[in-house]
């Protein structure tokens, strides 16, 4: 059973806490998550309350391409779920002072759609819609098994002098929209589905076993020089950028790997990410859209997915409504009405 | 409402004219109806062109420079409108000028923009946005991109002087791709613009300046590597210098307010890197501003094309189909809160925005009139 904990304030709050299932830290009424039990799950130390970063003055502080900062675990959970499948992802983070009712959504919101669970912490304001979210996602459960659309495979130890580069990759590839799956090195199997690799590591890379790969049509994008080669049916792409500058780093890849090869684009959605997941055998998929500014989006977002879908479906914590896809470019594009903190783009072949 | 500081940069503009008017060259410009950017654009860009002399006189074994219209950022739209739709230039009209242009004998063809904050390569600009940027470099022989915002693929910026003098800077310095080319091309869209009135073919190049010597984010001394920002604090505001590397400003003690600046760079950029065609794409457009980012900004169809071999007397025509006169001082619509850049083109001997002088070939300025403030 998925362990769903309830933060431990001294007293347990009335009313249905379903699906709740446990304590965090003591307490009673509702049974102890127990020494055992987290150590049998991966708590990371560094997530973070997910939000649009604040600037000083007040507003949304703006990366280098203009769009907000956002404070997202996404890539977080994926790689702590790469690093051991086995052990489950709990984010365990307080909600800051400015936390708006919207966030304590986003947070269960943006750990369950990855597949992970977050300690609540429980307000009487929020905990109706909180629970709205949670029992969403353990209706769509599935979801979890589905593995995600991948261009790239993002081949890194993810561990050890590595971890900080290999995550802010992850970090800024996600927020660029960039459909990856991730390897670790030498896993050439790890490549059978994707067209490009980029190799972020500080280990040399194992030419030998990348180069059938390669040959047979595979982009595998390494740091040096900046130089590229044919080889084969494919190419070795060298991008200067080191691994420690990450936000120059991931644009390097992206541009490696170009925008030909983009599974999702969005328009006037600077807050959100997206995270496209395809079933086994590729019948149905969906692109899960989380909204880190937390407040009902006031432009219009539109949304292109890079594949011929025929039918597309809303779905929110409230209700599904039927899309109208338009064909463009290869792909489908979709006019969406105004959303929340999550929205569901359910998709069939 | 007009304040002192309005009138007397306006005053001071109708002095200007008086004293430094050169003469002003005057040719035809021709205006086509156009609904819709589907089968029926080819034969009317065919009319378009030939109202104004045909392109091959133009472009026939001529390297080919065009500047098009990618304001703003791809990942934003107005409402749900793809960007073609409202603020940038349509790739069909792009791809047609290209096939027709291919026709007429052109030798090589560059379509230049400097997009935002990137010196990413213009076709992965344009993939975010959803173009396909194939359709683009296949509609004739020899299509390049090039990013225009930095250095590109020079190994210096070329600097372009403004004849007469110039309103704001003696000289620009600019990618190389302005200088290497035998024809320079703007194409347009039709516009109302926040800060100049309307953008039209010669505010659409504004944008010719790179963000690494004229942007928020550029080198003190020298020209930043890559464009960082808009042009907001140089250009704009004029709340710091470009590079120091780049001539600086003539007047500094000139008003700090975008609507006496931006028209004046405008207008010297056109006279320091004159268009030899301006194509002005108003089928679908929008009102109210020039992107998404002005508020109140709304969706329209114009549903016409202009051109013509001197930008001003095009910019003059496309002005009036507009529901505005291209006569208008400072404090008039669509001058409400800028000079207007056409005059201060004309003092600099670019073209004349008289209508009265100025022959218009096709559908006339009444038939097509499109009142953009009523749409």
């Amino acid at each position: 059973m998925i362990r769903l904990p309830l933060r431990w304030s001294g007293a347990l709050p009335k009313g249905d806490l379903a699906p709740l299932n446990c304590l965090y830290g003591g307490g009673e009424g509702m049974p102890v998550l127990s020494a055992a039990e987290l150590q049998g799950v991966q708590i990371p130390k560094d997530a973070l309350w997910p939000s649009v970063r604040v600037n000083r003055r007040g507003g949304d502080a703006a990366g280098p391409t203009g769009l907000p900062w956002v404070n997202a675990n996404g890539w977080l959970i994926r790689m702590l779920q790469f690093r051991d499948a086995t052990r489950g992802v709990m984010l365990d983070v307080k909600p800051d002072a400015e936390a708006r009712p919207a966030g304590h959504v986003l947070q269960v919101t943006e750990a369950m759609a990855y597949g992970a669970t977050a300690v609540v912490t429980h307000t009487a304001e929020t905990w109706p819609a909180v629970q709205k979210a949670m029992r969403f996602f353990l209706g769509h459960a599935a979801w979890w098994a589905w593995e995600p659309v991948a261009a790239l495979a993002v081949i890194s130890e993810f561990a050890g002098e590595m971890e900080t580069a290999a995550g802010e990759c992850l970090n800024l590839l996600t927020r660029r929209q960039v459909g990856f799956k991730l390897a670790l090195p030498g896993d050439v199997a790890a490549l059978a589905n994707v067209g490009a690799a980029a190799w972020v590591s500080n280990a040399p890379v194992p030419m030998e076993k990348y180069l059938p790969w390669v040959r047979g049509g595979g982009t595998l994008i390494v740091h040096g020089k900046g130089a590229g080669r044919a080889e084969g049916k494919g190419r070795i792409i060298e991008r200067p950028e080191p691994w420690e500058d990450f936000y120059a780093a991931a644009a390097g890849v992206h541009l490696a790997l170009t925008r030909k090869t983009d599974v999702v684009r969005l328009w006037n959605a600077g807050s959100f990410n997206a995270f496209y997941q395809s079933e086994p055998g590729g019948k149905r998929g969906v692109v899960q859209l989380l909204n880190y500014a937390g407040n009902r989006s006031s432009d219009d977002t539109s949304v292109w997915i890079a594949r011929p879908w025929k039918t597309a479906v809303l779905t929110t914590f409230d209700g599904q409504t039927p899309l109208k896809p338009t064909a463009t470019n290869g792909g489908i594009e979709i006019p969406l009405p105004p959303l929340g903190v999550y929205a569901a783009i359910e998709l069939e072949a | 409402m007009i304040n002192r500081r309005d009138f007397l940069a306006g005053a001071a503009t109708a002095a200007l004219i008086q004293q430094r008017a050169v003469a002003a060259p005057i040719a035809p410009v021709a205006i086509q109806r156009c609904r819709t950017y589907g089968a029926g654009l080819e034969p009317t860009m065919r009319r378009l062109f030939d109202g104004i002399g045909g392109l091959g006189r133009l472009v026939n074994n001529k390297t080919v420079a065009i500047k098009v219209n990618l304001t703003g950022r791809p990942s934003q739209r107005l409402g749900h409108s793809p960007a073609e739709l409202a603020h940038w230039t349509h790739p069909r009209v792009i791809g047609m000028t290209l096939h027709l242009m291919n026709e007429a004998g052109a030798k090589r063809i560059r379509i230049l923009e400097s997009p935002w904050s990137t010196t990413d390569p213009l076709e992965e600009y344009m993939m975010e946005a959803n173009w396909d940027p194939s359709l683009i470099l296949n509609a004739a022989k020899k299509v390049e991109f090039e990013n225009t915002n930095y250095l590109g693929n020079a190994k210096n910026y070329v600097r372009f002087k403004v004849p007469n003098g110039g309103h704001m800077f003696p000289a620009y310095d600019l990618n190389h791709s302005y200088a290497d080319c035998d024809v320079f091309v703007s194409i347009a869209k039709l516009k109302e613009h926040a800060t100049a009135g309307v953008t039209l073919s010669m505010k659409n190049c504004f944008g010719i300046t790179p963000c690494t010597i004229y942007g928020d984010g550029a080198g003190e001394k020298e020209p930043g590597l890559v464009p960082v920002g808009g042009r907001g604090s140089v250009i704009h505001s004029g709340s710091r210098k470009p590079s120091l590397s780049a001539p600086q400003e003539l007047h500094p003690d000139s008003p700090r307010d975008g609507g006496y600046r931006v028209p004046r760079v405008v207008a010297d950029l056109n006279a320091a890197r004159p268009i030899d065609l301006a194509i002005i794409e108003g089928v679908e457009s929008m009102a109210g501003g020039e992107g998404p980012w002005i508020r109140g900004t709304r969706r329209c169809s114009p549903g016409v094309i202009i051109a013509g071999t001197n930008a001003v007397c095009t910019d003059a025509v496309a002005t009036a189909v507009l529901g505005f006169d291209p006569m208008a001082m400072r404090g008039t619509p669509p001058f409400e809160t800028c000079d207007n850049t056409l005059a201060l083109a004309e003092q600099l001997g670019v073209g004349s925005r008289d209508l009265s002088k100025i022959e218009v070939a096709g559908a006339q300025i009444a038939d097509v009139r499109y009142m953009i403030r009523k749409a």
